[in-house]
């Protein structure tokens, strides 16, 4: 009897690798015809496996066309804007071989660093080293093939910046995929979704609940709650921590939890190196390894910067805006995509008080001319002046607990670059 | 474990494992309660005697050419690899794994009815402990250091009950604890 049969196990097969295992004379002949055995046998499962692949490749499933980008995907081609560009040797396999419920191509997850600092995941099937979408589930006509998934197919809170080791934390909770694979363009309706162009709904069966993300590079071990009710510990790899697990979702609700650490079923609890266990419907715990990115060394009034103010008035969609457009010299530059410029602006109390606010997303030079452009939707009778602020947002200090969306994946710091304010109306 | 292995001595065992890596598992079986007990002593915590353990034996199974019969038993030579590995990962504030990483082993995955087992196995291997050191100590000083040091008794209640004065089980208790740590000071350099 053991108490860690696992660790057994793995002792016993690294012995052949060992440091040593060589040595010792008396005994050498008969290693080499056992390792000749070993190398037959490791041969066979080598062919047995090309043969899978080769059958996986061009018989059993169809490869088709690769997904379509949505209009709304990020580029991911201009290395100083928006998300930036994939860093050339970056995207990896994370996750493979977790098996769906009902079988078929394996799920797995893949991650890439992009130039901005941005570190993103994508979960789907997998088929020969591939991730992609299969024809089922209102996916590509339903025409049971396998679709490569893009770079590019992915939502914002896919991403997160890196800490100081350039380590993301990502923790997602998706109720609304399916055995096809996570899309958000399917012919058939998700549960909650009314739209009058479907006219068949998803089958409930196919539902699926992924979890996924990056617990950073002291994880340990995730424990949750299986299909069957029973606790089931999962090591996640490393050196990011990932996970993924794929269930049956009964729940069938549809949504998208988004967080930096998992808040709550089917995560019971995740371990880290040093011992700590956090469960994860608790309080906030974790997470270990986080190295809190070091912020700019600029005093607040390195920061104050001039603001130009230019008011312009429009319609868009026979609405009335107005465009309030800010412009500034960069008193610090941008480096990265967690780093910003936002303005923030309030109506006039009689206009409803509303705030918007929007954000500069480009690396910049120090010196270099900022616009934010504001659009400010307002009625006839809206009179009054318009205030706000602009800031410097940089990420510090522990990240955020909670569902929070990144970028905005730390507590930010936000300095004042200056305040505006200009009559509308 | 056949007949075969379980008459083979532990350091038959250390030599035959580049012949057969049964013999390696038979080795890990024999000492694995007693390091995951030495650990959970030391730490009070069953997942982290179950690194310890797996580092332990990962280090053992790397190293085990340097093993020399000739210094000392294989359960002596395992125990110093133990005490370094409690002593490296004590200096640097986590469990070592270089070993494990050496041989590519995959993080340990526990489950929480093995953290019960590993947890039940150390009171047990604790209270053992204690009985056969306390075993050592003449008859007045072992129950004195039980009653004020494991059942928590002020130096006046030991004292009535015994029927001494209290400067008495004080002597006694203070005399208990050195013969104590004497004894494991010479059972662990």
């Amino acid at each position: 009897m053991t108490y860690l049969p696992d660790l057994k196990r793995q002792l016993v097969d690294a012995v052949p690798a060992a440091p040593g295992s060589r040595r010792g004379s008396r005994w050498r002949g008969r290693g080499r015809a056992l390792r000749g055995v070993r190398l037959v046998v490791v041969l066979a499962l080598v062919l047995a496996l090309l043969t899978a692949v080769a059958l996986a490749a061009s018989g059993v499933i169809e490869i088709g066309s690769p997904v379509k980008t949505p209009s709304y995907a990020p580029s991911l081609s201009t290395p100083d804007r928006g998300m930036g560009a994939v860093v050339p040797g970056s995207v990896r396999l994370l996750v493979a071989g977790i098996p769906d419920p009902a079988g078929g191509p394996p799920w797995g997850m893949r991650a890439f660093k992009t130039t901005r600092g941005l570190e993103c995941v994508q979960v789907c099937r997998v088929v020969d080293g591939r991730l992609g979408l299969l024809g089922q589930d209102g996916i590509a006509g339903d025409d049971g093939r396998f679709h490569p998934l893009p770079l590019r197919v992915l939502d914002q809170w896919d991403c997160a910046p890196g800490d100081a080791r350039g380590h993301a934390f990502i923790a997602i909770t998706q109720h609304d995929a399916y055995a096809s694979g996570p899309s958000g363009s399917r012919r058939c309706s998700m549960p909650g979704e009314h739209d009058p162009h479907k006219t068949t709904r998803c089958p409930a069966a196919d539902q699926r609940l992924l979890v996924y993300g990056l617990l950073g590079p002291a994880a340990r071990q995730l424990t949750y709650r299986g299909a069957d009710r029973r606790d089931r510990a999962i090591a996640p790899s490393r050196p990011d921590g990932a996970y993924l697990i794929v269930l049956p979702d009964r729940a069938r609700l549809g949504g998208i939890g988004v967080g930096t650490l998992p808040g709550g079923p089917p995560v019971r609890s995740y371990r880290y190196d040093n011992g700590l266990v956090c469960r994860a419907s608790g309080p906030r715990c974790g997470p270990v390894g986080y190295v809190a990115p070091r912020p700019p060394h600029v005093t607040p009034a390195e920061v104050r910067a001039p603001i130009t103010v230019h008011v312009s008035h429009g319609q868009r969609d026979g609405v009335a805006i107005t465009g309030v457009e800010l412009t500034f010299a960069a008193p610090v530059a941008i480096t990265n995509a967690a780093t910003s410029y936002v303005a923030t602006a309030q109506l006039p109390a009689a206009c409803g008080g509303t705030m918007f606010s929007s954000g500069s997303t480009a690396n910049l030079r120090r010196g270099a001319r900022v616009r934010i452009r504001l659009g400010v939707p307002v009625g006839a009778r809206c009179h009054g002046r318009v205030s706000g602020r602009v800031e410097l947002q940089t990420p510090t200090g522990k990240p955020s607990a909670g569902l929070i969306l990144p970028p905005t994946l730390t507590r930010s710091s936000s300095l004042t670059v200056g305040t505006f304010s200009v009559p509308i109306g | 474990m056949g007949r075969f292995w379980r008459r083979r001595s532990d350091e038959e065992l250390l030599g035959l494992t580049g012949r057969d890596r049964t013999a390696f598992g038979v080795f890990y079986e024999r000492h694995e309660p007693a390091l995951l007990g030495f650990f959970g002593r030391a730490t009070r915590s069953a997942e982290v005697a179950a690194d310890l353990t797996a580092e332990t034996f990962a280090a053992a199974l790397a190293s085990r050419e340097q093993f020399d019969p000739e210094r000392g038993t294989a359960r002596m030579w395992l125990f110093g690899i133990a005490r370094n590995v409690l002593a490296g990962s004590v200096r640097r504030g986590r469990v070592d794994d270089e070993a494990r990483r050496r041989l590519a082993l995959e993080p340990l995955v526990i489950d929480d009815a093995q953290l019960v087992a590993i947890g039940d196995l150390i009171e047990r291997e604790g209270e053992q402990m204690v009985a056969e050191l306390l075993g050592g100590l003449p008859e007045d000083q072992a129950a004195a250091v039980r009653a004020h040091v494991l059942e928590d008794r002020s130096y006046l209640e030991i004292a009535r009950e015994l029927r001494c004065s209290e400067a008495v089980v004080r002597k006694r208790v203070s005399r208990g604890l050195s013969r104590l740590r004497r004894r494991v000071s010479e059972e662990t350099t």
